[in-house]
């Protein structure tokens, strides 16, 4: 039992994730325990073994020839969608201010809507004269 | 990660990315890799992984999370990837056990090989952790930052892992 809860703090010294005063009965441990010796020399032996692994792909250094490849996909930079979208609504105000300032009297509303009694469902729109 | 760089990436730097993406492109395509199980979803994941972290870099909030917050992307964008073909994946995986059983291995000279299909055996979340830990070098906080648990599930997960993968390779690193 003793050495399960000692193999447990001893995974935990290998990653270095005990501190001077928590290591200290592990290394007493394991300079008297053959099993946990063999436990931490066994997963010292497991460790160099997976880091030996050859995962690197020999075709990542694919990027490399394709050099900033992700300009395509970047948003663009917060500044520049700033001063964009100032743009727009500037444009969007000046279009409205011209529109409202129009002499098409539809557009500027100098025209009035007239309803004959038999028949409301119809608006007559008449242009009135300009002075 | 120099906290420098990362201010620049914050900036939109294009130099600033270059030096992430030289440092970083082994260990994302590495780990999707590990994830994934093939080269090409390993390839376009990484790529993913790479748009979502220059776009999404203001929304890391301590420079000091960097590396787990990389990695948790990555995560994210392959387990995406894993849902979407779920039911090609199995199949592959299922195949690729029963060709590549540790048990057929032992004749084998290959030792990597017979590591690497003893992790593959291994509990989803053991193998995991195990890569996180041995191959991609995170500390326990990184990894429960990564896995969304805590560092004490971390500790237990690593020191199980361990426990399995040694029992399976037990006939080639000693007995426990």
């Amino acid at each position: 039992m003793i050495c399960e809860e000692m193999q447990e703090r001893i995974s935990e010294l290998m990653d270095a994730e005990l501190d001077d005063n928590e290591s200290i009965p592990v290394h007493r441990h394991l300079s008297e325990c053959q099993t946990c010796r063999s436990f931490f020399t066994s997963c010292q032996k497991m460790r160099e073994a997976v880091q030996s692994i050859p995962y690197e792909d020999k075709r990542a250094d694919y990027y490399e020839t394709k050099k900033e490849w992700w300009r395509n996909y970047v948003r663009v930079p917060l500044p520049a969608a700033a001063v964009f979208i100032l743009l727009f609504i500037t444009g969007l105000i000046g279009t409205s201010m011209y529109l409202l300032q129009s002499d098409d009297p539809y557009v500027s509303g100098e025209h009035r809507i007239i309803y004959i009694s038999e028949y409301p469902e119809i608006e007559i729109h008449l242009l009135t004269d300009r002075e | 990660m120099d906290p420098s760089i990362i201010q620049k990436l914050r900036n939109g730097n294009e130099e600033a990315r270059t030096e992430f993406y030289k440092q970083y492109r082994q260990q994302i395509y590495v780990y999707c890799y590990q994830l994934l199980g093939n080269r090409s979803d390993a390839e376009d994941t990484a790529q993913e992984t790479f748009i979502k972290i220059f776009n999404g870099i203001n929304s890391l909030q301590t420079a000091a999370a960097f590396r787990s917050w990389v990695y948790k992307i990555a995560r994210n964008e392959s387990f995406q990837l894993i849902r979407k073909k779920r039911p090609v994946a199995l199949s592959h995986k299922l195949e690729y056990l029963e060709k590549d059983s540790v048990e057929n291995l032992i004749e084998s000279e290959d030792n990597a090989r017979i590591v690497r299909n003893a992790i593959d055996t291994l509990k989803p979340e053991f193998r995991e952790v195990i890569l996180l830990r041995e191959y991609h070098h995170l500390s326990y906080k990184e990894i429960a930052d990564v896995m969304k648990t805590t560092t004490s599930a971390v500790k237990t997960k690593i020191f199980r892992a361990r426990k399995s993968l040694l029992k399976k390779l037990s006939p080639y690193f000693g007995g426990i």
